[in-house]
């Protein structure tokens, strides 16, 4: 190896050594100490080694279920509605028909720039029972009579932070999509159009396929970031009415800080989440690779 | 050239480090370089415990000129989370050395944190005996008492009186002859009449002040769940029959609920003795509000007219530092157990509600209140001692996190009272971890 080479690659080592000992000290080391974590009951001052007993507290836990079942209805009910509407919002803004197609995508790609926190706020705002959305459509459409209970209704409720979700995460996941969607050679198009495809089957036969690694790569992270959702609920419903939106994240949240604090317990639901994500994207990957 | 690169990047590097250990050594509290100490007080509200602490430090220093210490009062956001937290973390150098706790939360705070906390020497027959249960823990006494939450029912005197329902009328009442009053103002006026800041099945907060008002609370004096009380029962039975009357109204938060208040589509609301700030916000609406005592709950043994919502109390807390810790402990006894004239001051310009009996004498009690046009201080003044006392133990959080996912199914008529409580028993049970 020449000088240079040599030089280049200290100077490399200094580069990763600092993210290195930042991610042993941020990362590695307290994974590492919430293993011990889970075992014990930690109940502010005083710990008691409990073995797996919370787990089996878990376990009864209906409040624990509950939260998870609500995860799991944004998780079911957004994802595919948000990964179809980023496919097809790529495909469009992806057309060379299209006129002020940067615009186009920027603007679409702009809500992801807002912080988590205020556009929640925001959505509190529009859709409160004298907001914006109801003085619209009530003043301004004329389509009902009374405000509409979106954040007091428990299924409105859920409705509305899963608009939010819609509203911020699809420009994000259409990017991806777009970027995939260059690498997708024009002739195989030409070809299929020659060979008399319509747009439709183009789309299935074509577009679809050659995307799958991107739709496997957006569907594997939203579900990591659904079952981990926090800010909106916390922020447009807190939870409520009646516990309807209150996801897993934000009961870990409340057994942690809000009730008699308890980081073992916590710890313990944080790693039965961990799980629960880990075989999700187990079972994607394998789907994805079946296919092949 | 490349020198310089290199060089560069090294001091980059040393830069980086120096800020990540200055950061991690970053103390809060008892710093005492030069013989110096400081003693940190966090509170939350910029107007009110805020400034009262503000004035707290001015009247000590005025009287302590030589103390050698000085006290940094901070106003802290999102305040009981980071309480928690800050305890939590268990780094006692990074405590502040006084805090404000809610009394809701006191004996959480207390139990999960005895280690944290310094035991303080408060002369409790001093303070309102409701007090006592709050700051004490396992017979220690670690808070200093402070503000009260003594409520009161506040009403538009003037639209209750057009349909003939007089300030007289309304004291020392059950809630059974106030919904008869009350009932009348509703249909002639067409509004409602209570507000609740969350829906009315979610709002934990005319359930907990009825509770208090007949001496109980969630829990018995052990701690253990207690919704099986007829006192529990007669409220939720109570909070249904003002429901089914459209006499209260639940809103979606705070904000809203005080809107209606203000623009005069609700008319009246059971609240702690504070909410008086909020309703003279609205200066527009002086002389409409009048005040009067919270009806009690009906067949209920030891039901009284007097009851609570909210209040606070100090706290010391164990920082490691000596001499910082007894300079907290000693500010505390010298200003809030032993000086009526700070009292008297904060009555006057925050309008505290305060709990320290010797400061009874005080003129500003007795004086009218323009914007009611009453005596309003007297009022609270009278009620303060007559409040019941509950011990509000460890859980109420857990509690009213499982009342709002199951009264609404007793309110609507879904589930019966013994159903509804059966549930919530059971949902305890199954949270906590025990009965």
């Amino acid at each position: 190896m020449n000088g240079v080479n040599e030089r280049t690659n200290r100077m490399g080592w200094w580069f990763i050594g600092l993210s290195i000992v930042s991610f042993a000290v941020f990362m590695i080391y307290p994974i590492l100490s919430s293993v011990k974590l889970v075992f014990s009951s930690l109940s502010g001052d005083s710990s008691t080694f409990v073995g797996f007993g919370n787990f089996v507290r878990l376990f009864h836990d209906t409040t624990f279920w509950s939260s998870l079942g609500n995860s799991f209805l944004f998780l079911v009910v957004e994802v595919p509605i948000m990964l179809l509407f980023a496919i097809i919002l790529a495909v469009v803004l992806n057309s060379k028909m299209l006129k002020l197609r940067g615009f186009w995508r920027l603007l679409i790609f702009l809500p992801c720039v807002t912080s988590l926190v205020s556009y929640s706020i925001l959505f509190k705002m529009l859709f409160s029972s004298d907001g914006l959305i109801n003085k619209f459509l009530m003043n301004g459409l004329h389509i009902i009579s009374s405000p509409i209970p979106w954040l007091t209704d428990p299924t409105m409720a859920k409705i509305v932070i899963i608009l939010a979700l819609l509203w911020r995460w699809t420009g994000y996941n259409m990017i991806f999509f777009l970027a995939g969607l260059q690498n997708v050679s024009e002739e195989i198009y030409e070809a299929a159009e020659i060979d008399g495809a319509s747009k439709i089957q183009q789309f299935l036969h074509i577009t679809l396929p050659a995307l799958r690694p991107i739709i496997l790569f957006t569907a594997v992270q939203s579900t990591i970031s659904t079952l981990q959702l926090f800010d909106e609920p916390m922020n447009i419903t807190n939870g409520g009415p009646a516990n309807s939106s209150t996801t897993i994240a934000m009961y870990i949240y409340n057994v942690s800080f809000k009730y008699v604090p308890n980081f073992g317990y916590a710890a313990a639901m944080s790693y039965v989440v961990m799980f629960i994500i880990l075989i999700l994207s187990l079972i994607q990957m394998k789907v994805a690779k079946n296919d092949d | 050239m490349k020198k310089f690169t290199k060089a560069l990047l090294g001091l980059g590097v040393v830069l980086a480090s120096t800020t990540l250990l200055t950061a991690c050594g970053n103390s809060n509290s008892g710093s005492s370089s030069n013989g110096k100490t400081t003693v940190t007080i966090w509170a939350d509200d910029p107007n009110f415990n805020v400034p009262i602490m503000k004035t707290a430090v001015k009247m000590y220093n005025a009287e302590h000129k030589n103390s050698g210490v000085t006290f940094k009062v901070q106003t802290q956001g999102d305040y009981n989370t980071k309480v928690q937290t800050v305890l939590s973390a268990g780094n006692k150098k990074n405590y502040p050395n006084i805090i404000k706790i809610e009394d809701y939360g006191s004996q959480k705070l207390i139990s999960s944190y005895q280690n944290s906390f310094l035991t303080q020497n408060v002369d409790l027959s001093n303070f309102s005996k409701y007090k006592k249960s709050v700051v004490n823990y396992k017979g220690k006494t670690y808070g200093m008492p402070f503000d009260s939450g003594v409520s009161a029912l506040f009403y538009r005197k003037d639209v209750f009186a057009k349909y003939g329902v007089k300030a007289k009328d309304l004291n020392n009442i059950t809630w059974d002859q106030f919904m008869k009053l009350a009932e009348k103002v509703h249909k002639g006026s067409g509004k409602s009449i209570l507000g609740t800041g969350a829906l009315v099945g979610e709002d934990p907060d005319l359930v907990r002040q009825m509770l208090q008002s007949a001496g109980s609370w969630y829990f018995d004096d052990s701690g253990k769940l207690d919704v099986n009380s007829t006192a529990f029962k007669q409220s939720l039975k109570t909070v249904k029959s003002l429901k089914d009357n459209g006499l209260v109204t639940g809103y979606s938060d705070f904000n809203a609920r005080n809107k209606a208040l203000y623009n005069g589509n609700n008319l009246a609301v059971v609240e702690g003795a504070w909410f008086s700030a909020s309703l003279k916000a609205d200066k527009k609406s002086s002389g409409k509000w009048g005040i009067a005592t919270v009806p009690r709950l009906t067949n209920v043994k030891g039901a009284t007219n007097s009851t609570n919502e909210g209040g606070s109390s100090w706290y010391a807390l164990n920082t490691g530092n000596a001499k910082a810790d007894n300079a907290a402990k000693k500010f505390l006894k010298t200003m809030f157990d032993g000086n009526s004239k700070f009292y008297g001051k904060v009555l006057k310009e925050q309008a505290a509600v305060t709990t320290y009996k010797p400061a009874m004498t005080n003129k500003e009690w007795n004086t009218n209140d323009t914007f009611y046009n009453q005596k309003v201080n007297q009022y609270f003044k009278q009620n303060l001692n007559k409040i019941p006392s509950v011990s509000y133990g460890i859980h109420s959080s857990e509690v009213e996190n499982i009342l709002s996912g199951n009264l609404n199914n007793y309110y609507s008529g879904k589930t019966s009272l013994d159903a509804t409580i059966k549930k919530i028993q059971s949902s305890y049970k199954s949270q906590v971890g025990s009965n």
